[in-house]
């Protein structure tokens, strides 16, 4: 985890993404150094500008997520994005992932009695994670071979079909109908981005259908 | 309590304070027996370790799951008062655990935002744990923790040296066990609004625009 999962754009000039490691982050645009400070605050230093020292909630709230780019505009792609993938409909943002998908749960037994569950998952898989307004889509690197041919593996989750979203650590867990539990571990972009960003997708989408605001993403998304 | 709870009581404060100038206020608020809630803000990976260590009553912490997947830790967190959640689906075994626990006199520790705050804000409370707070009928103590952001913000590698971290236990909330379901739901708006201010008065962190938002909506609802 780095400054930039909470700056993931530009608060001064929107550049996205910010560039940073760390403490730090440096945007290339305007010039502007974000680093950490004690107090739980961040300097801001802008050519030009005397340094100035902000709340890291002051920043977070400066921040607008990206728009949606529509049906015929461009995918915003985080650092080491890159191929497309099947029939795109409307991209909003795309990034390297891995991910993994829960096969069952365990009992946490304890003096005779069953504290309650946890999950065990499948084996990690990395590719290309796309968020559509629709649907996030997951296509695998490895795949298999089908008439010379080589097949990825896609996983499309309708967001409709999505029953939970959280942010847990450094993944994003989202649990859908058909599968489960997935956790998705994005490279290299600020998992509070993908988070707000599926959070804003599938409530435009509950919208859409009629089905109320959004008041809560996890335990289960509810509406009132 | 198991006695690695006692025994690693004592290292655990050590830790603490050689990790942040700590300062606790407000245990006499502690039920001397019976059963109780704790209901803290979340503002860092390390808050259980602060709770647990300064409370002056053993407690079990409510744990995201995902934390019982090493080996070792899945051994240790029963034995220290941790149960699992699943916090990505209603979890009527973890809210089992809690009420057996609660019934049983003993105490139990529930962060109500579900998650680390991001920006040092408090974040809207999840419904499960209100519901819960007003079936049982124990006291529940908000507890205000202010300094942890400070300490080891969510998005951050690791912790920063001895910020001045303050732990502080409320007064208790007393509203009985609500048995009906359709009668916690007319009191949940109550709780939130008095949860909400009582956090912000006790860690002095800002409170979060969409909490304010139900805080106006329920307050709305109310009056």
């Amino acid at each position: 985890m780095a400054l930039t999962d909470l700056l993931y754009r530009c608060p001064l000039c929107e550049r996205d993404p910010l560039p940073g490691k760390g403490t730090e982050a440096h945007c290339p645009d305007c010039g502007a150094r974000f680093s950490a400070v004690r107090g739980g605050g961040v300097t801001v230093a802008q050519p030009g500008h005397p340094t100035t020292r902000r709340t890291a909630l002051e920043l977070a709230m400066a921040l607008e997520l990206p728009s949606d780019t529509g049906a015929s505009g461009d995918v915003v792609s985080g650092p080491g994005a890159g191929g497309a993938l099947v029939a795109p409909l409307r991209p909003i943002r795309e990034s390297r992932a891995r991910i993994k998908i829960a096969t069952g749960q365990t009992p946490i037994r304890f003096q005779g009695q069953v504290l309650g569950f946890m999950e065990t998952f499948g084996a990690t898989r990395e590719g290309l994670l796309r968020l559509e307004d629709d649907a996030l889509i997951f296509q695998t690197d490895s795949g298999h071979a089908t008439g010379g041919m080589h097949q990825p593996e896609v996983d499309r989750w309708p967001l409709d079909r999505i029953l939970s979203v959280q942010a847990s650590s450094s993944s994003v867990q989202i649990t859908t109908r058909e599968k489960g539990l997935v956790s998705i571990k994005v490279q290299d972009e600020s998992i509070r981005l993908w988070e707000l960003l599926i959070h804003r997708t599938i409530q435009e989408v509950w919208h859409a259908r009629g089905w109320g605001r959004i008041v809560e993403f996890q335990p289960r998304i509810r509406a009132e | 309590m198991h006695p690695l709870y006692r025994i690693l009581t004592p290292p655990s404060r050590w830790f603490v304070k050689s990790s942040a100038r700590i300062h606790v206020e407000g245990v006499e608020n502690m039920p001397r027996a019976g059963g109780f809630l704790l209901l803290p803000n979340h503002q860092s990976a390390l808050d259980p370790f602060v709770v647990q260590s300064f409370c002056p009553r053993p407690i079990h912490s409510m744990t995201k799951s995902t934390q019982f997947g090493v080996p070792v830790v899945r051994w240790i967190l029963p034995r220290i008062g941790a149960f699992p959640v699943r916090r990505f689906q209603v979890d009527p075994q973890a809210v089992r655990t809690a009420l057996r626990l609660l019934e049983g006199g003993a105490g139990v520790c529930i962060y109500p935002e579900g998650e680390r705050t991001w920006d040092g804000s408090i974040q809207p409370f999840r419904r499960g744990t209100l519901h819960l707070a007003l079936r049982v009928g124990v006291p529940i103590i908000p507890v205000g923790l202010n300094g942890m952001f400070d300490l080891w913000p969510r998005w951050l590698g690791k912790p920063r040296p001895r910020p001045r971290v303050t732990l502080r236990f409320g007064e208790p909330l007393e509203f009985g066990a609500i048995r009906d379901r359709r009668r916690r739901q007319e009191m949940l708006p109550e709780l939130e609004v008095l949860l909400a201010q009582r956090l912000a008065s006790l860690s002095q962190a800002p409170v979060s625009e969409s909490l304010q938002q139900r805080v106006g909506e329920a307050r709305g609802g109310r009056g």
